[in-house]
């Protein structure tokens, strides 16, 4: 009798509360009276009710059969979506986090099998993170049914033939695989900032050695403007994912990107304030290398163009970001 | 043959699933409880286990297509269902349709001899 009461407990767990007793008393009025169609047979009461739960099932299918409706962390409509997104990440952490890893066995290639560890314990840390982010961000629009229409137009129930989209111009079409090597970019962009803005610069060789790199940028200011940086390739991926979403060039995308990318503006006058971002001891480490003296042509040369490229970078991402918005503008508006 | 045999198994599963509402819902004029209900449909011929009739009486019963009673008077608890007016709605509905889709197969079926 014992194994009966187990049995029901076990069904009961894992239906909702609200119908535990009910269904718990009718299980236990199923089980006596299979029972009692089977003592005609003279039989050992234990094998009888053995035999009679093996027919019922395991429990955790007879509560799954109380329960109805399957249960889904990502429903199927998602899942296509969300592993797509996955490869994406994956795929730029891994080039990114090769870059590194190349970089520093560059550098130092004696402890290529400590930079190989770093490399294998970093990518598995960020893989996991990556992960769980994406599919916790998943699982909660899931839950919530907040899934964008474009996500899910293809699985509602009413939909007429005149919802069709029409087949883009070709001019206005948007490559998907455009758009995805947009967003690699952008997030190996974001590895490399976090992960090695120290490796950025210019390496020195000396003897045939490597000697080291002097960074371009400068790691205290760096480490302060990160919110913005993230913050800016946070805006140039959000717009590779409505290019991907839209899939052709409209005038609303069009509006999207007039607005995002005067953000973005504001953004790059934040991070390139003051050129606080640029190693100040730049051109001192590098004469010292070259064994420039600070009065000499060269170094005159050298400084010169330094301070004309640190400038010029900024004019140069801002001539872009506008070029970029009028071409939108002129994609979106021609016949 | 032994996949023939497992398409064959999944195809009647599937085919099955639709018949056995029917088949409830046609017993239960007068009420039953589950376990009777199992007798009966095996008596003619359907059958249905225990472990997939008991949460489907539950379904049906959430649908509004039937009504259900607890008996204490007897020598253990029993849950009596039986057809509500909607439910007998219902059931003349799929037993015309159920008519129709015979005919057609039986003409399908002819044809394709």
């Amino acid at each position: 009798m014992d194994m009966i009461e187990r049995y029901i407990y076990a069904v009961t767990q894992k239906v909702p509360q609200s119908q535990r007793s009910d269904i718990g008393m009718e299980l236990r009025g199923l089980i006596e009276d299979m029972l009692e169609g089977r003592t005609g047979q003279q039989r050992n009461e234990e094998d009888a009710i053995e035999e009679v739960l093996l027919e019922l099932g395991s429990p955790g299918e007879l509560a799954a059969q109380y329960r109805g409706s399957k249960h889904y962390l990502i429903s199927p409509e998602l899942f296509h979506s969300y592993t797509t997104l996955l490869k994406i990440v994956l795929l730029s952490i891994s080039i990114a986090m090769g870059v590194v890893f190349i970089i520093e066995s560059i550098m130092d290639p004696q402890a290529i099998l400590n930079h190989f560890i770093g490399l294998i314990t970093s990518f598995f840390n960020a893989g996991i993170h990556a992960f769980a982010w994406i599919t916790i961000g998943f699982a909660v629009a899931d839950y919530k049914a907040i899934i964008p229409e474009e996500l899910k137009h293809n699985f509602k129930g009413e939909w007429k033939p005149t919802d069709l989209p029409p087949i883009p111009d070709e001019k206005k079409q948007i490559k998907r695989g455009e758009t995805i090597v947009g967003i690699v970019f952008s997030l190996i962009f974001i590895v490399l900032i976090i992960s090695a803005s120290g490796l950025l610069g210019i390496p020195i060789v000396k003897d045939d050695t490597f000697a080291g790199i002097i960074p371009f940028f400068n790691q205290t200011a760096i480490n302060t403007l990160l919110p913005f940086i993230y913050v800016f390739l946070g805006i140039s991926i959000l717009k590779e994912c409505l290019k991907l979403i839209s899939g052709k060039w409209t005038k609303k995308l069009a509006l999207y990107y007039f607005f995002l990318n005067i953000a973005s503006i504001g953004l790059l006058f934040v991070i390139f304030k003051d050129q606080m971002i640029w190693n100040p001891t730049f051109m001192d480490q590098l004469s010292q290398v070259l064994e420039l003296k600070t009065h000499s042509n060269e170094y005159a040369m050298i400084n010169d163009i330094w301070q004309r490229s640190t400038q010029w970078i900024l004019i140069i991402f801002i001539a872009g970001i506008l070029i970029e918005t009028v071409s939108v503008f002129y994609k979106a508006y021609r016949k | 043959m032994s996949a023939d045999n497992e398409i064959i198994h999944k195809l009647m599963q599937e085919l099955r699933r639709g018949t056995i509402t029917i088949g409830v819902l046609s017993q239960l004029k007068e009420k039953q409880y589950g376990y009777s209900l199992v007798t009966l449909l095996e008596e003619k011929g359907v059958q249905v286990e225990p472990g997939t009739l008991y949460p489907l009486l539950r379904r049906l019963e959430s649908q509004g297509l039937l009504q259900s009673e607890w008996d204490t008077n007897e020598a253990r608890p029993r849950k009596y269902y039986v057809l509500s007016e909607t439910g007998q709605n219902v059931y003349d509905t799929l037993c015309l349709e159920w008519k129709n889709i015979v005919t057609s197969m039986d003409i399908l079926m002819e044809e394709g001899k």
